[in-house]
This record gives C-alpha cells, sequence and structure tokens, in this order.
C-alpha cells in the first residue's frame, strides 16, 4: 500500500517534471508522498480496517484516523521499528524528517503550513513556540496515557500548565570522562575551564546556551545569567579552555568517547550513555557547580493538517511497551511512570554503569535552562568565541595553545601513557548477560516481545 | 503575421530562449536576495525571522569590533613582520623563476608581495574577534585552497589530456568525477576519520616512532577538506582548456627555439587561461562559503563565514545580523571576482 | 605534453597519481567501513555484510535515497533544456542587455551557496503564505515546502552550471556550419537536433552529469528548502552525523558508489566499441561515420588524430 502510493506518487512527479509544470503543480500536490488524496481529518476511515480489534484502543477512533502522517523528530532519536509499529497497529504510515537542532525545527514550523503534525522539540523551543502562537492546544481526553506521566517532569517552566506539551523524554548535561584518563574522578568543571590535563583529548559541545552556561556556573553565576560583566568573564574562560580543548562539537564527541578518539567532553546525559556501549569505561557526572536538566516535549502546531492523529501518536508513544522502546534507544530517562517495569536490565546497566543514574542529591545541582529574549547576550558572547582565529598552528602535537593566548599548553610531547582500554569490553558485559542475535526485521509480528526490537544494544556480536 | 519582421522575429526567439531561465534564476536567486537586504535593516525576533521595525544594529554589529579586541598595535606589528618575511622568502625563488622564464622580475615581486599580503592578513584575522577578521580569513584560506587546486589540478589535466586514445582520456576524467557522486558529508567524515587522533594517518605516525600529530579541528585539516572538496571543478576546466588549447603553437615555439619553461609560460599558460579563470572562480566561490568543511573538520575552532552565518539564522535567532553578514558576504565574493578577475578573462567566462 | 622532456612528464604522472590516491582513498575508507563489524569508532573488529541486508529495511535511507536520485534527475533534465537554451541566446545573439543577462545567468555560480538556502526559506515561506492565503488552502492541502520546492531550488543552479559548461563548446563550434545548413534548406529546429546539437553534445553532457552530481550532493540549500518527505540522503546522513556515521550510510554510498562507476564504466564501454566501429569504417570506405558526422566539427580531420 505503502509502496504503492509512493510509486504513484514517483510517477506523478516525474510526469508533472515532463511537462516542466513543477511551479504550475504546485508544492502541496506533490509533496505528500503517501495520501493520494489527502483525507480532510473529519472525512473517511482509512482504505484497510485497522488489524487487530483488540488494539483499537490504541488507535483512537479510526474513522478520524488519517492514512498519513508527517513527523518532525531530533534526528537519531525514536527507534524506527516503533513508527513501523504503530503503522501495522492503526494503518497509519509515518512520515519521519529529523532536525539537528531546535532552531531548524521552529523556523519549519513558523514557515507556516509545515506539514507536521507533531513536533518533538527541546523546552525552551516549546515556550518561544508558543508565545508566537504556532502551537495548538492539546486536548489531553485524547490521550488518557497522559494520567502516567511523572509529576515531577510536568508543569515545566516552559509549559507551566501543559496546554501545548507533554514530554517526551528528558536528560541532563554534565561532564562525561573516561575513567581511565583522570587519577582521581574529576567532579568539577575545572577540569575544563582550569587545568585541564586532556589538551587536544577533550571536548566542548557547539551551543552558546550549554557551553556559555556551564562557564557561568563555574564561576558561580547562575546558568540563565544574563549580566554583561559576567559574561565577560565567562567569555574570558572559554577562550583559555577553546584552545586547549580539541573542538566544540554536539554531534561526533559521542562517537569520538566511545572510540577513544578524545577522553573527556562536556555533555548530554544520553550521549554518555551511549558512549558507555562502545566504550564501558565512560562515566558521567554532573559537576559540583551545578548542570542542566532538560525535557524534550511532543507538541502540535497550530496549522497541523492531522491533529487528530497526531494526538493518538502521542497516546501510543505514551504506552509502556513504547516508551521503554523509545527510553532503550535514545538512553535519556522516560517521564512516564509506567515504562521503568518494561525497561530492560540492559538499559540500566548503562544507566548505573555510566553513572546517570538521576538521585534526588543530583538533582538539587540541576537547573533548567531559561530563554527569552534577555538570553540574546549569550548569541553575542558565543559569537565572539566563534568569530575568533583559527585555534592551534599546523604543526602543534597535543593541540596546544595558538602562542597567541598561551593559556594551555600543548600536552609535552609523548604525553600520558595510552592504556589500551579496548583490549577487553569493546563489546558490553564481557561474561555478563547473553548476547543479542543478529539485527532483526524490525517489524515484528504482533504479539511478539516488542524488546527484541533493535535497540542500542545490538552492536555486540 | 506575415507583417512580422525578420528583426522581431529574431527578437521574439531570443526573448523565448532566454524567459524560462533568466525567470528562473530571478526568482531563486535575485528577488530572494533582495529580500535579506530588507531584513538586514529590520529587527531580529525570537524563534527566527524579523519584526517589522526598522533597525541599524545588525550594521553597526557587523561594522564594529568585537568588544574585546585585544590585538594592537602588537599584533599589527607582527603580522608585518610575518609578510615582510613571507615576502622575503618567497621572492628568491619567484625570481630566479621570473629569470629562468626570461621575464622580468618585476611580476615575480607583485606575486611576492601578494604572498606576503595573504600571510600578513591571515595572521592579522587570526588576532582579531570581528567581523572582518573572519571575512578575511576566509577569503585568505580560500585562495590559498585555489591556489592548491591549480597545483594539483595542472599536472592531473596535462597528465589525462596527454593519454592517447579517447577512451582513456574519458575514463580518467570519469575516475575525477567517480567519488564525487556519492555524498559528500560521507567522504568528509572518512577524511575526519582518517586525520582524527587515533586514524590511520597517526597509527602509521606513532609506528615509525614519532608522537602523534594533531591534524584534525585545525587550519591544516580545514585546507584539506576545501581542496578536496573543490579540487574537481578546477580540473574539470582545465582539462577541458588543455584539450583545446592548440599543440601546434607551442610546437612552434619550440621550434622557434624557446625553451620548456619559456613554452610553458608564454604560449601553454596563456592558452589555458580561460580553463584557469573559470576554475579558479568556481574554487574560490565554493571555497569561501564552505560550511560544511569547517564544521566538520574544524571543530568549531576554526570557523569561516558560513559558520557565523549559521550561528545567526540558527541558534541566535538574528536574522537582521545574519542578513546583513550575508549581505556583506555575497558582496565581498562578487565584487572580488570582478575587480580581481581581469576584464579579459571576464569576457571569456561571462 | 610531449613538450616536455622525460623528467617533467614523470612529475606530472607521480602528481596525477597522487591526486587520484587523495580523491580515492576516504572512498576507500568508507566502503572499508561499510563492511566492518563496529557500528562505531575506527577499529577493524571483522568483515561483514549484515549493514547491506539492514539497509534493505531501512527506510530513511531508501526514502531518503530515492529522494536524492529523483530530484537530481528531475533538476538535471530541466537545467540541462533550460540552460541549453540559455547558453544558445546568449551566444548565438547579440542582443541589449546581453551583459545584464549574463551577470544574471552566472550569479548562482558566484553567490555563496548558505546566502541562497536561508534567502530562499524566507521567500519560499512569503510566497506560500501568501498563495495559501489566495487560494484558500488550510492546513489539510495547503502548498508548502517539499519536493517541488527543491527541485526549483536545484534547477537554478544546476541551469546556470549547464549554461556555463555548454557555453563553452559552443566556443569551439564555428556558426558558419549551421549557416551551411540553412542555406541548404535545412529548418532551424532540424539544424539544431542534425547539426548544432550533436557537436555540442560533449557540452551538454557534460554540463548533465555536472548539474547531477551537484544536485545530488547538495546539502545547504536543500537543508533549508525540503519540507515532510523531501528529506535527502545528505540531509539524512547531517541528522546522522549526531552519532558518527552509521555504517548503513556507508553502505549505501558504497552501492551509489558502486552503481556509478558501473554506470560510467559500462558508458565507456559503449562509447569505446562506436570508436571502434567508426575507426572500422573509417578504414573500410575512407570516411568517418556517417552523414551527420560529415557536418559533425568533432570529426573534422584536426579532431580524428586523437583517436587514431
Amino acid at each position: 500500500m505503502n509502496l504503492f502510493t509512493k510509486r504513484a506518487a514517483l510517477l506523478r512527479l516525474v510526469a508533472v517534471a515532463a511537462v516542466g509544470a513543477v511551479l504550475a503543480a504546485g508544492c502541496g500536490d506533490d509533496d505528500e508522498a503517501a495520501p493520494v488524496a489527502a483525507a480532510p481529518e473529519t472525512t473517511v476511515a482509512p482504505a484497510e480496517p485497522a488489524p487487530a480489534a483488540s488494539e483499537t484502543g490504541r488507535c483512537g477512533d479510526p474513522e478520524r484516523l488519517a492514512d498519513s502522517i508527517n513527523f518532525l523528530n531530533w534526528a537519531d532519536y525514536i527507534d524506527p521499528a516503533i513508527l513501523d509499529m504503530f503503522e501495522e497497529e492503526c494503518g497509519v504510515s509515518v512520515t519521519l524528517d529529523t532536525h539537528v537542532a531546535n532552531e531548524d525545527a521552529i523556523a519549519k514550523v513558523a514557515v507556516g503550513n509545515s506539514g507536521y503534525s507533531l513536533v518533538i522539540v527541546t523546552d525552551y523551543a516549546i515556550a518561544i513556540m508558543a508565545d508566537q502562537e504556532l502551537l495548538a492546544p492539546l486536548d489531553l481526553s485524547l490521550i488518557p496515557n497522559s494520567a502516567n506521566l511523572d509529576p515531577n517532569q510536568m508543569s515545566a517552566y516552559y509549559d507551566p500548565d501543559n496546554i501545548y506539551s507533554l514530554p517526551y523524554q528528558y536528560s541532563t548535561t554534565g561532564f562525561a570522562f573516561d575513567v581511565t584518563a583522570y587519577e582521581t574522578p574529576p567532579t568539577s568543571w575545572s577540569v575544563i575551564f582550569d587545568e585541564n590535563p586532556l589538551c587536544g583529548e577533550s571536548s566542548l559541545l557547539e551551543d552558546q546556551r550549554e557551553v556559555i552556561g556551564a562557564a557561568l556556573v563555574y564561576l558561580g553565576y547562575d546558568w540563565n545569567e544574563t549580566d554583561p560583566a559576567a559574561h565577560e568573564q565567562a567569555l574570558e574562560l572559554i577562550l583559555e579552555a577553546r584552545d586547549c580543548v580539541s573542538a566544540f562539537d554536539s554531534a561526533n564527541y559521542y562517537g569520538d568517547l566511545g572510540s577513544g578518539e578524545i577522553l573527556a567532553a562536556m555533555s548530554w546525559g544520553f550521549a554518555a550513555g551511549i558512549a558507555y556501549l562502545d566504550n564501558p569505561n565512560v562515566r558521567y557526572i554532573i559537576p559540583e557547580e551545578g548542570g542542566i536538566i532538560w525535557q524534550d516535549a511532543m507538541v502540535v502546531p497550530a496549522d497541523a493538517p492531522e491533529a487528530y492523529t497526531a494526538h493518538v501518536l502521542i497516546n501510543y508513544m505514551l504506552e509502556p511497551d513504547i516508551g521503554a522502546l523509545i527510553t532503550e534507544f535514545t538512553i535519556g530517562y522516560t517521564p512516564n511512570l509506567t515504562v521503568p517495569p518494561e525497561l530492560s536490565d540492559d538499559y540500566f546497566d548503562v544507566i548505573e554503569g555510566a553513572g546517570l543514574v538521576l538521585t534526588d542529591d543530583i538533582r538539587e545541582r540541576l537547573t533548567w535552562q531559561v530563554r527569552d529574549e534577555r538570553h540574546a547576550i549569550f548569541a553575542d558572547t558565543w559569537a565572539e568565541v566563534l568569530l575568533y582565529g583559527s585555534g592551534p598552528p599546523l604543526r602543534g602535537a597535543g593541540g596546544g595553545g595558538g602562542g597567541r593566548r598561551g593559556g594551555g599548553a600543548g600536552r609535552p610531547p609523548g604525553g600520558r601513557p595510552r592504556p589500551d582500554r579496548h583490549a577487553e569490553g569493546a563489546c558490553r558485559a564481557p561474561g555478563g548477560r547473553p548476547r543479542r542475535g543478529p539485527p532483526r526485521r524490525r517489524r515484528p509480528h504482533a504479539g511478539a516481545d516488542p524488546r527484541e526490537v533493535h535497540t542500542r544494544f545490538t552492536p555486540c556480536r | 503575421m506575415a507583417a512580422t519582421t525578420f528583426a522581431q522575429r529574431r527578437r521574439r526567439r531570443i526573448a523565448a530562449l532566454l524567459a524560462p531561465g533568466l525567470t528562473w534564476i530571478t526568482l531563486v536567486y535575485i528577488v530572494p536576495a533582495a529580500l535579506i537586504v530588507l531584513y538586514s535593516l529590520l529587527s531580529p525576533k525570537l524563534g527566527g525571522g524579523v519584526v517589522w521595525e526598522l533597525s541599524s544594529d545588525a550594521w553597526n554589529e557587523v561594522v564594529s569590533k568585537g568588544r574585546r579586541s585585544e590585538a594592537g598595535w602588537g599584533t599589527l606589528g607582527s603580522a608585518a613582520v610575518r609578510a615582510l618575511a613571507a615576502a622575503a622568502v618567497a621572492t628568491l625563488p619567484l625570481a630566479a623563476c621570473a629569470r629562468w622564464l626570461r621575464r622580468s622580475e618585476r611580476g615575480a615581486l607583485a606575486v611576492a608581495a601578494a604572498v606576503g599580503a595573504l600571510v600578513g592578513v591571515n595572521h592579522l584575522a587570526s588576532s582579531y574577534n570581528n567581523y572582518a577578521a573572519i571575512f578575511a580569513r576566509s577569503v585568505a584560506w580560500s585562495v590559498w585552497a585555489t591556489a592548491l587546486c591549480v597545483g594539483l589540478a595542472l599536472p592531473l589535466a596535462v597528465f589525462i589530456s596527454s593519454r592517447r586514445s579517447r577512451i582513456t582520456k574519458n575514463a580518467l576524467l570519469v575516475a575525477v568525477m567517480i567519488p564525487f557522486w556519492t555524498s559528500m558529508l560521507v567522504r568528509t567524515f572518512a577524511i575526519r576519520f582518517m586525520l582524527s587522533n587515533t586514524g590511520p594517518l597517526n597509527s602509521v605516525i606513532e609506528s615509525l616512532g614519532f608522537d602523534r600529530v594533531v591534524f584534525l579541528n585545525t587550519r591544516f585539516a580545514v585546507l584539506l577538506g576545501l581542496v578536496y572538496t573543490a579540487l574537481p571543478f578546477m580540473v574539470l576546466p582545465l582539462y577541458a582548456a588543455v584539450e583545446r588549447c592548440d599543440r601546434t603553437q607551442m610546437e612552434a615555439a619550440r621550434d622557434l627555439g624557446a625553451q620548456p619553461p619559456q613554452v610553458f609560460w608564454d604560449v601553454f599558460v596563456p592558452l589555458i587561461r580561460p580553463g584557469l579563470t573559470v576554475g579558479s572562480i568556481m574554487v574560490f566561490v565554493l571555497s569561501v562559503s564552505q560550511y560544511l568543511v569547517p564544521t566538520l573538520l574544524g571543530g568549531g575552532k576554526t570557523n569561516m563565514i558560513a559558520n557565523m552565518l549559521d550561528l545567526q539564522f540558527g541558534e541566535a535567532f538574528n536574522w537582521p545580523l545574519g542578513a546583513a553578514v550575508a549581505t556583506v558576504f555575497s558582496l565581498i565574493t562578487i565584487l572580488s571576482l570582478y575587480f580581481v578577475v581581469g576584464r579579459r578573462d571576464r569576457a571569456g567566462l561571462l | 605534453m610531449s613538450a616536455a622532456g622525460r623528467g617533467p612528464a614523470a612529475a606530472i604522472g607521480a602528481t596525477a597519481g597522487l591526486v587520484y590516491l587523495f580523491f580515492y582513498l576516504p572512498v576507500l575508507v568508507l566502503v572499508l567501513f561499510s563492511f566492518n563489524e563496529a557500528r562505531t569508532g575506527g577499529r577493524w573488529t571483522g568483515f561483514t555484510t549484515a549493514w547491506y541486508a539492514r539497509l534493505a529495511d531501512n527506510d530513511q535511507i531508501r526514502s531518503a535515497t530515492v529522494n536524492s536520485i529523483l530530484i537530481a534527475v528531475i533538476a538535471t533534465a530541466l537545467a540541462v533544456v533550460v540552460g541549453t537554451m540559455l547558453s544558445l541566446a546568449l551566444d548565438r545573439h547579440a542582443f541589449r542587455g546581453r551583459r545584464a543577462a549574463e551577470q544574471v545567468v552566472y550569479l548562482p555560480v558566484i553567490a555563496p551557496e548558505i546566502v541562497t538556502g536561508v534567502s530562499l526559506l524566507a521567500f519560499f515561506s512569503f510566497v506560500l503564505s501568501r498563495l495559501n492565503d489566495l487560494l484558500g488552502r488550510g492546513a489539510g492541502d495547503a502548498l508548502r515546502l517539499g519536493r517541488p520546492t527543491v527541485v526549483i531550488a536545484h534547477v537554478a543552479f544546476c541551469t546556470a552550471f549547464v549554461a556555463l559548461v555548454v557555453r563553452a563548446s559552443l566556443l569551439n563550434f564555428d556558426p558558419v556550419v549551421e549557416e551551411a545548413a540553412r542555406d541548404l534548406g535545412a529548418s532551424r529546429w532540424t539544424t539544431f537536433w542534425r547539426v548544432t546539437l550533436p557537436s555540442i553534445a560533449p557540452g551538454v553532457l557534460g554540463g548533465a552529469l555536472l548539474s547531477f552530481t551537484l544536485s545530488l550532493d547538495n546539502f545547504v540549500i536543500t537543508f533549508f528548502v525540503a519540507g515532510p518527505g523531501a528529506t535527502t540522503l545528505p540531509i539524512e546522513v547531517f541528522g546522522q552525523l549526531r552519532r558518527s556515521i552509521s555504517p548503513e550510510v556507508n553502505a549505501v554510498s558504497t552501492l551509489i558508489f558502486a552503481a556509478s562507476t558501473l554506470l560510467l564504466v559500462g558508458a565507456l564501454a559503449i562509447q569505446a566499441g562506436a570508436a571502434r566501429r567508426r575507426l572500422l569504417q573509417f578504414r573500410q570506405d575512407g570516411r568517418p561515420g556517417g552523414e551527420a558526422a560529415l557536418l559533425d566539427p568533432q570529426h573534422s580531420p584536426q579532431h580524428t588524430w586523437e583517436e587514431t
């Protein structure tokens, strides 16, 4: 069905192009691959009845479901199997597009008529979008599973009454490192901002709010401080740290931590968990000065073409089994109280092994990252960081200071001996639990244990 | 119908040929560009876009220096010293070259001065953190990349062109293109791996008993990436030019007693000049607006203009500032091409 | 360049070899990684073809690949037609405003990509919202960013490159031949098909190849103008970079690499066959090719020496 309509759409597109009338043929007409006659949400049932009658509870009212829905999520942030399962159970095909920054997602939605019916973005982005009337209020009567959500994670600053959003996953920002790289495990941001022993082998996030925020808390200010004098100091600190860290990087560092390319990084919690899968020496801390807690949440754009179906999908993702699949894939924390019993031991092994357990003690050190007009100063400060010259000179083992600031001197030649961290444990849990088989086909048959669907834990072999 | 004159029909034919292409390009390039210029004069809006209130903040930010320009006379002086040193170092071999080519040393001195200026600008640009600096830096790196591309592409073009059979030539040309059919992102990522601390290059270096070298996230990596990305755009036009150039002229020059260097410089280079121009323009423009290369290989520490645009249009939610930077950037690129590339060469291209 | 002696020739050959090595090393790396068991990192842990098997299952990558190829094919087809028309108009006719037209045509070649992407996003959002208001389209059937907007953007820059390349081959082409054909009674259209097009065919083909490559590989502009369901391969890959590239991406890149190699090698083989036949015919009756070839300057004596 899906394949057929896609092909029909392809052929149509080719034909249209051949006439040379792409422009005239219009955008709305061709860009939706799936629905041949985009069904207005209130009419006609899907061509095929929902397969399992017993499952209709998870699928809402089949009369009102659309054939397809466009879903915008963070890249690599949902097990694709879930979307296949949803299609199988409810007959709705989900087109997943991904974004790599909240700002991109906001821009896409702000254009108007983006076509997305469900979007997942991070806390502060929701506040901005709600403020600009880009979001539709959620009808919680259509999302009975919202009752399962952790009150601690509800009513957050960005949407105090949960009018527009329901939490999807949450995690923290802190510091991840390879335990073998330090004599005593670090507890403070000072290992990045003051005395960094790992020049050329540590990284900071590429994010204005988080890097500057960490520098601010290290200096004793609030993470959300907007005072120019504080920013001046933070800038000084970051520019000195900059000479020593190998990169400002939000994309590759977890792969690099896993492979040993870098040994320490300012990191998101879930990313440390993913790095731990490849390198069991990875540990994660919230430095004593503080870190942040953040939450990705599900929202429905005000101009969503399939708002009802989006509600059904939100409810579906709040099912305990689905929630477990999501959390095992992202290695974040679930805001859904019915999920933890469903989570595999593998997940908890990672959380405990990597030091990701979120205790009340740690929660005390976490703040939310707020963003409104006043925080434009972060962008100014960050622009100055990025505008600065070209880093270390061409040669320069250890990525030492480019001479200009003389700050972090390069690692002495030869450096610290590098223990072979991969001799054992490249695969996880030596002698631990049984390994998983080869990657399975997704789209399991009804009744299959959903946890058998491929998760982050497959690469072991 | 019968009354239409020849001139009218001709005009209509020209219009019909031009209309679709010009309309298309105007719609996609010129109209949006006008919108961008307009945006640069408005106020930023949290979440992206603009508030329709006139404001000159963006332009002030672009024009005024960064808050912290600690670089003072000392930096200027050291930049001048470096520039002079580079020019002096470049002068000797260039002058020797000129003598060898039996040309006046004036040209050599000009080139040496240009090299010195480039080095000086580059050093200066690394010491300031304002927009002028990042513009200068991006332009300087792109000039280096263009020069390197010429150095690599010319031998390759000559090599391909000197094959006997057309089939071999085509095969070699196609071999230049094939890698570029796989995603540039994936290949850049492969380069990233090769240059990494734990990558193959450093494995070789370490196995030879040396300390490993940080390649990644340095100027070297960015320059390498720029050259890798843009090289085919130099090879193809150069090959076309080499192929097109009339060998009999070179033979004639040789028969008349010219030495190989002279043949190269006085006959060959002028003959391939159009290709050289086209290739240089393409490489320069591609390089100066690179986003992926500095992002993936520069690690946020060696940024180019595109990274600043990305920041302003993305994270910073400051579209007017981004628009102002984009406007200046486009002007710099386009104007520099118009001024630097001589009128004659432009006639060949445009 | 037999002009140079042996030394320079060897240096040229060595440089050429190095450049090819430079081109292919990263490709080699990604091909190797597509067969590596490890999911992340640079360690070789064993040979596997599992990533290829998983590819069949990976809807995201598959639909992105299809999108990429589809968009590149359509954009190239349109750009070749429009670009060739442009270059014909610019080369053949002197008219007022030609210089201005030329500047416009080559604007995409010199305009920084990221500026174009950003300004197009602003432009499309402006135009689409007005259009939707005008047509009274609501959330369900609104015109929006998607594959058509990507195609529109790609055609614009592809057109410029096609025009550039075709123009270069027109420079070599003597319009006198066209005039001769016209004098002999051929219609304008026939002249174009039988005389002009065959002789600029290499340029047109080159332009098509270039625009296909550019479209297939474009990231920055596509990133800004893509909408739901229009994710192309570069965009998909960029998303994956967040977690270091997945072996599936390496696998699909290897497949694309293999397919394009096969395609181009096949084309070369056909060309070689045709050349051999032409050569045979030439030897048999002393005439290169058919009648069309007589009119084709590519086969004029000064060019055929390369083939013999």
